[in-house]
C-alpha cells in the first residue's frame, strides 16, 4: 500500500505492506481523499514496516519510520495499527509547520469550540466521545489541539479516537460509536480507536470560547471552578509540544485564545456528571 | 537589592500578556528564550518601566508605582520584588559610576 491520505491541514503519505495497516485505513480513513503520492506535495512521509532479523521469524515487529528515519523502538506486530495512529501524533507534534500544538480534545459547535487540555488518563478523549456521540458537538481532534497563529482558529483534525481500558467498553455502546479492534497489552493497556459518524466530524475551523482541564477520578463528586487566564496559561504550556520553538507567534496565538476564552477546571466521576456540567458551562 | 539603578538582564526580549480581568498576576514571556514568568502585577509594572530604558533609577520606580499596587507592607514588597526580579535573571543592577 502506497497512498497519500488528506488529513487536514496535513498531507500524509502511508506507506506499509501490513494488512491490518491497510484495513485501519480502509476502516477509519474512508472519506480521506487519497491520492497517488507522485501527484501530490506531502507533509509527513510516514512508513509502517514489519521487523528485520532474525526476531521476525519468533517475534514479530513493526518499525515506524518518518522520513526513512526509525525513531522509536518496534513493537508487537498485531500492534502495527495503533503504532501508525501514534506515529502520526508524534509527527504532527514534532513537526510545528506553523501550528501550535498542543495535547487537547478539540470538539466545535457551529464556529465555537470547546477545548479540554489535560494529562494522559484525565479522560479527555472518553469525555470527547461523550459529547460527540451523545451532545451533538463536531469533532475537531481527541488529541491534538492545532491552533493556526494567522487565523486564531483551532484545525479539524478529526482521526479515530483513542480509547483505553474501561472507556472502550462504555463507548462502544454510545449510538453511532464506529468501533475498531481490541489491542491488548499495549504500553497504554488494552487499546481501541473509535470513529464518529461523519456528520459529528467538523469540517471548518473554530474559535475557542471555553477552556475546560477536565480530570476524571472514579466516583467523584463534580466540581466545577472558573480559573484565571493566567493560570490556564500555565497549564495549557505544560501540555503544549511546541510552544518554546514557537517563540512569540506561540505566545501571541496562545494569549489571544485565552482572552477570547473562559477558562475552568472540572473533576468528575461519571460521564452523564461531566456532560451535565458542559452543559452549565457552555449553555448547550 | 542594594542598587539604585537598575536594567534589564541582558539578552531578554520581554513580551506581556494582556492585563486580563479577574487577574492579579501577568505572563512575561522571553521572545528570545522561550522562557515565561509569572509576576504579581507590582513585579509586572517594575518589569514594565525596567523595560522602556537603558537603566532606571530605582526610587523613580518606587514612586511610580500606582496607589492601588501599594498596601502598608509596600516597602518590603517592593524590595522583594525586585530581588525575585534579578533572582529570576530578569533584571540586574546597574553599579553608580564612580570618581
Amino acid at each position: 500500500m502506497d497512498t497519500v491520505l488528506s488529513l487536514p491541514p496535513f498531507q500524509i503519505r502511508v506507506r506499509s505492506p501490513l494488512k491490518s495497516v491497510a484495513e485501519h485505513l480502509e476502516f477509519f480513513y474512508p472519506d480521506s481523499a487519497k491520492s497517488h503520492p507522485s501527484e501530490t506535495f506531502v507533509d509527513f512521509d510516514v512508513q509502517v514496516l514489519p521487523g528485520q532479523g532474525l526476531r521476525r521469524w519468533w517475534h514479530p515487529q513493526a518499525r515506524f519510520l518518518l522520513d526513512g528515519v526509525e525513531s522509536f523502538f518496534p513493537l508487537p506486530l498485531a500492534q502495527a495499527a495503533p503504532m501508525l495512529e501514534w506515529g502520526l501524533n508524534w509527527c504532527v507534534a514534532s513537526r510545528p509547520l506553523g501550528y501550535l500544538v498542543m495535547h487537547a480534545g478539540m470538539v466545535s459547535r457551529g464556529t465555537g469550540a470547546l477545548m479540554m487540555p489535560g494529562v494522559p488518563g484525565a479522560g479527555k478523549s472518553t469525555l470527547t466521545a461523550a459529547l460527540c456521540l451523545l451532545d451533538g458537538w463536531h469533532l475537531l481532534s481527541d488529541e491534538l489541539a492545532i491552533l493556526n497563529p494567522a487565523t486564531g482558529l483551532m484545525q479539524p483534525h478529526p482521526r479515530p479516537i483513542s480509547l483505553k481500558n474501561a472507556s472502550i467498553d462504555l463507548v462502544q455502546d454510545w449510538p453511532g460509536a464506529q468501533m475498531g479492534r481490541v489491542y491488548h497489552d499495549t504500553r497504554k493497556g488494552s487499546l481501541s480507536h473509535a470513529a464518529v459518524p461523519a456528520v459529528a466530524r467538523a469540517q471548518q475551523p473554530a474559535s475557542v470560547q471555553w477552556v475546560i482541564f477536565p480530570r476524571f477520578e472514579a466516583g467523584a463528586a463534580p466540581q466545577c471552578e472558573e480559573i484565571s487566564r493566567v493560570e490556564a496559561f500555565t497549564l495549557i504550556s505544560e501540555q503544549s509540544f511546541n510552544r518554546e520553538r514557537m517563540g512569540e507567534t506561540g505566545f501571541d496565538a496562545l494569549c489571544t485564545l485565552l482572552t477570547g476564552a473562559r477558562c475552568y477546571q472540572l473533576v468528575y466521576g461519571s460521564t452523564a456528571d461531566a456532560l451535565a456540567q458542559v452543559r452549565a458551562i457552555t449553555g448547550a | 537589592m542594594s542598587y539604585q539603578r537598575l536594567s534589564l538582564a541582558p539578552a531578554r526580549k520581554l513580551k506581556f500578556s494582556p492585563a486580563w480581568p479577574c487577574s492579579d498576576a501577568r505572563i512575561v514571556f522571553d521572545c528570545l528564550s522561550g522562557d515565561y514568568w509569572v509576576l504579581t502585577q507590582l513585579g509586572a509594572f517594575v518589569l514594565g518601566q525596567v523595560s522602556t530604558s537603558p537603566d532606571f533609577i530605582v526610587d523613580q520606580i518606587r514612586q511610580q508605582v500606582p496607589a492601588s499596587l501599594q498596601d502598608d507592607t509596600f516597602a518590603v514588597t517592593f524590595e522583594q520584588t525586585l530581588q525575585q526580579l534579578s533572582d529570576a535573571g530578569l533584571v540586574q543592577g546597574v553599579a553608580p559610576l564612580s570618581g
